[in-house]
């Protein structure tokens, strides 16, 4: 069976339409974000994503329901649902098995946010599968924030006073610790088995550098599999899911997925020293984040 | 790779060939049979801290003193720089080196960073040209015979906030240099020049006047901080910058016409590994292609500028300016994806490689020495256990297949680079830098100090490789 591949990346970093196209490749298999990097079982899982976390089992829901009955529907998200209770005792080693077993032999991808929270999380999933690729992509953290802040603010209450970003929720703060245990992690892999890249690289030409990321990955690269990638709303879990699974992805992709290549044609990428637009103390991006950005090729 | 003879290394100098604070074996040349051999003292603190010219006879197997830098009384302005420079340095933590103070002179300069053999329009034959760091304002020395050197740029006649002059080099019958680190009473940096410039003189005995830009500073691009390395292949001349914000960019010209060059970008954005290839270091003909190592001012970190720790890369520039990264990290880029071929990543898999410090060729191979600050990391980080580490040397006859020809120093833990290298009639020279007492003295928190390192002698030394 072919080895996975992890997108790791903090949210917002373009995950979603990067993964989206590197998923549609057909030699691989893109899954939603199906968020089990942090435990052990299926049990840890589903004890972990309940309540006001719940949304996070939406992706591994999607999936399942697509795999097992073909469509996404409540009946199938429930019914994928009540498969992981009577399986909680399965290790995620036994889950992932299951899924590639139902995909064949595509290689598996997965982009969930949630695997660069922790370190262990990305120990966890070299644990399991010690020869997977992990495409790090990076995203300029002014941008990123932005971006955290607006989608924040689309969920949040109208009737409320504007949201301010505490130091614990600030985005700047989410980005460099995500890329912190990124780069910690990848420290420790072998030369080949990961490969950062900005995405601002590969949307300014994704014919280019989904290219690249092919040959990197061992995959073909004929003009068919690459026109395959510029479509990544042709998976089956672009869209929005069934109300007991809304989601497994960002919503405005999944409202959206087809690539829009003038406006991505344009990304900017402002100065480190530019104004941070959540902040109101006027204050400026911390030097350990300047330091991380410029590490990446900003600034 | 093919076999070939191994290289045996023997010892030809030790302990900074009696200045111990000479620890640094900085510059080579091979003038009128003789190895000549450039060393800096770089604390450049003291009187005695002179840079000196010594060269070898291989026959004899004896050195001599070309040239020892004078004394020269000192005044406010200097003594503020020797302030500045010890502050770059380390002060506090290196205070005990030395016991610092105002010495009332000073050696003209501390150190020959470049050795060149040119022949100017004055020149009556091929003459032995130094570049020289200094507080007073580096300059170049010159010699016709080997025996005696005297300024041909120097304090007062040009820019006295520049420390010295690098890169010397030959190219379509003139001489080029690039100016390297700043010496003023505010700013003391040992590698970054008050501005990124590439000079040439035709005629450099004639002084400072001969002398004339041939670039725009920076290249028009103010990410770079200062050119690190010039070198000439395949009908170019080459400048390797430096920039802490985007990493190094490689320039090249082919020298044509009057007045400021004109210069091509080969490589920008530190071949887009970006500020972890934070400069040039150095550059080296090869088979018909340009070889380009990267490095990082520091132990790994520039401290200065809070980048790194990182580790050196190895690229191979092509005649048409295409590029193969040869060790170093997989990566995209606007010119396809660049896998190592030697299937090594930086630092030839040895994270604390952190410069490529020299290159050479010597009988049709290419040699890279490094600078490897594991030891220095042990010291200061270690848990008592004993030092281990020290310069690398490497092999390759086609820049693809590497072999190790040395490895930790051939045992001695306290040589952390090789510096400098010449490929002569007699073998292979290699110039270490070597610092026993600096690593007494950062071990003393984590007790990593052995007999053996208390009984290593501090300065440079040079070895034979025959």
């Amino acid at each position: 069976m072919p080895e996975p591949i992890f997108l790791i990346a903090p949210g917002r970093s373009y995950t979603s339409l990067i993964g989206g196209m590197i998923g549609q490749h057909p030699q691989v298999y893109g899954m939603p974000e199906i968020s089990v990097s942090h435990a052990d079982t299926i049990g840890g899982v589903l004890q972990t994503l309940k309540g006001p976390l719940e949304y996070g089992l939406a992706g591994l829901l999607r999936l399942l329901a697509q795999l097992h009955d073909g469509e996404q529907t409540e009946e199938t998200v429930n019914a994928a649902r009540q498969w992981l209770m009577q399986r909680a005792h399965w290790s995620i080693a036994e889950l992932f098995a299951h899924i590639q077993d139902q995909v064949g032999d595509k290689a598996l991808f997965d982009k969930s946010p949630r695997t660069v929270t922790n370190y262990d999380n990305m120990a966890r999933l070299l644990q399991v599968f010690p020869n997977a690729s992990f495409l790090h992509l990076t995203r300029h953290p002014i941008t990123t924030c932005k971006s955290a802040m607006a989608l924040r603010n689309s969920f949040a209450d109208a009737n409320k006073p504007k949201r301010r970003a505490r130091i614990n929720l600030d985005p700047e703060n989410t980005w460099r610790r995500a890329q912190d245990n990124i780069t910690r992690f990848t420290a420790t892999l072998p030369p080949g088995q990961c490969l950062r890249v900005k995405a601002e690289m590969i949307l300014s030409d994704p014919p280019k550098y989904l290219a690249q990321i092919c040959e990197w990955l061992g995959l073909s690269t004929e003009p068919d599999a690459l026109e395959a990638m510029m479509h990544p709303e042709n998976s089956p879990y672009a869209s929005i899911g069934p109300p007991s699974a809304l989601y497994g992805n960002d919503p405005n992709f999944l409202k959206n997925p087809v690539l829009d290549m003038s406006r991505l044609q344009n990304i900017a990428e402002p100065s480190l020293d530019s104004h941070l637009p959540w902040r109101d103390d006027g204050g400026a991006l911390a030097p350990e984040t300047i330091r991380l950005a410029r590490q990446f090729g900003y600034g | 790779m093919d076999g070939d003879t191994d290289l045996q290394f023997v010892s030809v100098a030790q302990g900074g060939l009696g200045h111990e604070g000479s620890t640094l074996a900085h510059a080579m040349a091979w003038f009128q049979d003789h190895l000549y051999l450039g060393t800096t003292a770089p604390r450049g603190a003291s009187p005695t801290d002179a840079g000196r010219i010594l060269r070898f006879d291989p026959k004899s197997e004896s050195w001599e003193t070309a040239h020892s830098a004078p004394v020269i009384e000192t005044n406010e302005e200097i003594l503020a720089r020797l302030d500045a420079q010890n502050e770059t340095l380390g002060g506090k933590d290196l205070a005990g080196l030395t016991g610092v103070t105002h010495p009332t002179g000073l050696a003209r300069e501390y150190g020959i960073r470049a050795l060149q053999i040119f022949k100017g329009k004055s020149d009556p034959h091929p003459c032995l040209y130094a570049g020289t760091m200094s507080l007073f304002g580096g300059g170049i020395l010159r010699s016709e015979d080997g025996v005696s050197f005297e300024p041909v740029l120097g304090t007062g006649r040009h820019d006295d906030s520049i420390l010295s002059f690098r890169g010397l080099v030959e190219f379509k019958g003139r001489l080029y240099t690039a100016p390297a680190g700043t010496a003023t009473r505010d700013k003391a940096d040992p590698n970054f020049a008050p501005e990124a410039m590439v000079y040439v003189s035709d005629d450099p005995a004639k002084g400072a006047e001969s002398w004339a830009p041939v670039c725009e500073p920076a290249f028009g691009d103010p990410v770079n901080r200062s050119v690190f390395a010039l070198g000439v292949a395949h009908g170019y001349l080459y400048a390797g910058t430096a920039s802490w914000t985007r990493g190094f960019q490689l320039w090249r010209t082919d020298g044509k016409g009057k007045g400021l060059h004109k210069w091509e970008r080969v490589l920008t954005d530190g071949a887009y590994r970006f500020n972890h290839n934070f400069s040039v270091a150095t550059l080296c003909a090869f088979d018909g292609d340009m070889y380009v190592g990267s490095g990082i001012s520091g132990l790994g970190y520039d401290k200065a500028h809070d980048v790194g720790p990182a580790t050196a890369e190895l690229i191979r520039v092509k005649p048409d300016g295409s590029w193969d990264l040869l060790v170093g990290d997989l990566r995209c880029t606007p010119d396809g994806l660049k896998v190592p071929l030697s299937a090594m990543g930086p630092g030839f898999d040895d994270p604390y490689n952190s410069v490529m410090w020299s290159m050479t060729v010597h009988e049709d191979a290419l040699y890279v020495g490094t600078q490897q600050w594991e030891p220095f990391d042990t010291a200061l980080h270690g848990d008592g256990s004993p030092l281990t580490g020290g310069y690398q040397l490497w092999r390759s006859r086609n820049g693809g297949d590497w072999e190790k020809v040395i490895d930790a120093a051939l045992g001695r833990v306290s040589a952390t680079g090789l510096r400098s290298m010449q490929s002569t009639p007699a073998g292979l020279f290699l110039g270490t830098s070597v610092h026993p007492k600096l690593l007494r003295i950062l071990s003393r928190k984590s007790g990593a100090v052995t007999p053996a390192l208390n009984a290593d002698k501090n300065g440079f030394e040079v070895l034979l490789g025959s």
